[in-house]
């Protein structure tokens, strides 16, 4: 035990010995430097260009013309993980059963009416976060996660029983996932499909209208710029993380009654 | 840096060390998030004479000038973006590491790892 402790404590002060080195070295990592990386200049500088039409996302946020038109693919991808890893979690519990009717604890009464006051703030804050990813800080992700909030809120104050009887049972929370991971599937093959009506060239995830191919998202509502696709990636991400996470939530915070029958799952398997 | 590097040596040590998969779990969450600040601090930018911009433009630019001052000015957006993906994948793992966790200490009792190898000797000894 004595000789493991020494040989931990050795390994991580020559792990964190090497880090610092790679942070040190200026070559590998330039911390503060007065000049950035010509990437991350490109994408500053074409990020809201009404002048280079062909290479602009129409977004005044950076970063989320980053996420959604440059990277679009990797986003989605991420996406696909948090559906996974919500999956990997109902595999966890199978087993388990939503029961109705439990007796309904929750907090006091004063803790109750403020919280009523409070959750409809958070979820419109949660939504223009989203809805504004383009023009200000923030993005579907963002949003969804503000909205999450309101939703652990209920649960901690008002008791799972409230969820439940408001309709949000994990199943039809997982399928309101699954709806908004297709919408994104729908926005992104979008092009594609007005390409083929208009005969013309397209890509999928595209945005805006390139060299060689005029389809085009709509780019401004009225005078605010609507950054093309990306309002609707934003929107649906939030419905997808909104979704997810209250049914990760639900199911980790199930009662010992519901989980009850888990076990007798696991022993018919083993 | 002096104390982000403290920060991660502190998040290993616990990682490794603690027996408990809580405090484990909450060492990993936070040599994440050192990671994650030190990518972010990678595209930070150094402007003599004032402060550097966050990479969203606050109007309309009206001419390609104010774009390329903006572009002087902004810090870098790209490891914002990347940090952004790794904190919704860490979150995705780390909901599932919870899951498993709460799973583990439905079956045992205990987040302990060293009990529960006691257990099990004493399981197969008697």
């Amino acid at each position: 035990m004595r000789r493991k402790d020494v040989i931990i404590a050795i390994s991580l002060s020559l792990f964190v010995l090497a880090i610092s080195i790679i942070i040190g070295i200026e070559e590998f990592a330039v911390v503060a430097s007065t000049e950035i990386r010509s990437l991350g200049k490109s994408y500053l500088y074409y990020s809201y260009n009404p002048w280079h039409v062909n290479l602009t996302s129409f977004s005044l946020n950076s970063v989320t013309a980053i996420i959604w038109d440059y990277r679009g693919f990797d986003t989605f991808y991420e996406t696909c993980v948090l559906l996974a890893s919500i999956i990997a979690i109902l595999a966890v519990f199978r087993g388990y059963v939503e029961l109705f009717g439990l007796e309904i604890k929750g907090l006091s009464d004063i803790v109750k009416a403020s919280t009523k006051i409070v959750i409809p703030l958070i979820v419109v804050y949660g939504i223009i976060t989203a809805l504004h990813g383009q023009l200000t800080p923030g993005g579907g992700f963002q949003g969804g996660a503000i909205v999450t909030v309101a939703i652990s809120l209920a649960v901690a104050i008002y008791s799972l029983e409230f969820i439940y009887r408001s309709g949000l049972t994990t199943s039809r929370l997982v399928l309101l996932r699954v709806i908004g991971v297709l919408c994104l599937v729908v926005v992104a093959i979008t092009p594609l499909i007005l390409g083929v009506f208009l005969g013309v060239k397209a890509y999928v995830f595209q945005n805006m209208a390139k060299e060689d191919s005029p389809v085009s998202m709509p780019q401004f509502l009225l005078d605010r710029p609507l950054a093309g696709s990306i309002i609707f990636f934003n929107l649906f991400e939030l419905l997808i993380v909104v979704s997810g996470l209250s049914a990760a939530l639900i199911v980790l915070s199930l009662r010992e009654v519901e989980l009850r029958k888990i076990r007798e799952v696991g022993e018919k398997f083993e | 840096m002096i104390a982000f590097i403290a920060n991660i040596a502190i998040a290993l040590y616990g990682v490794f060390s603690r027996p408990s998969l809580v405090k484990k779990f909450m060492c990993l969450l936070l040599f994440t998030d050192s990671i994650n600040i030190f990518a972010v601090f990678i595209g930070f930018r150094l402007v003599y004479g004032s402060y550097p911009s966050p990479p969203i433009l606050s109007e309309e630019p009206r001419t390609l000038k104010d774009l390329e001052k903006f572009a002087e000015i902004a810090v870098d957006p790209l490891p914002q973006a990347l940090t952004l993906t790794a904190i919704v994948i860490g979150l995705a793992t780390s909901m599932f590491i919870l899951g498993l966790i709460l799973a583990y200490y439905k079956h045992y009792g205990t987040t302990n790892i060293h009990v529960v190898r006691e257990v099990e000797e004493l399981e197969e000894t008697s």
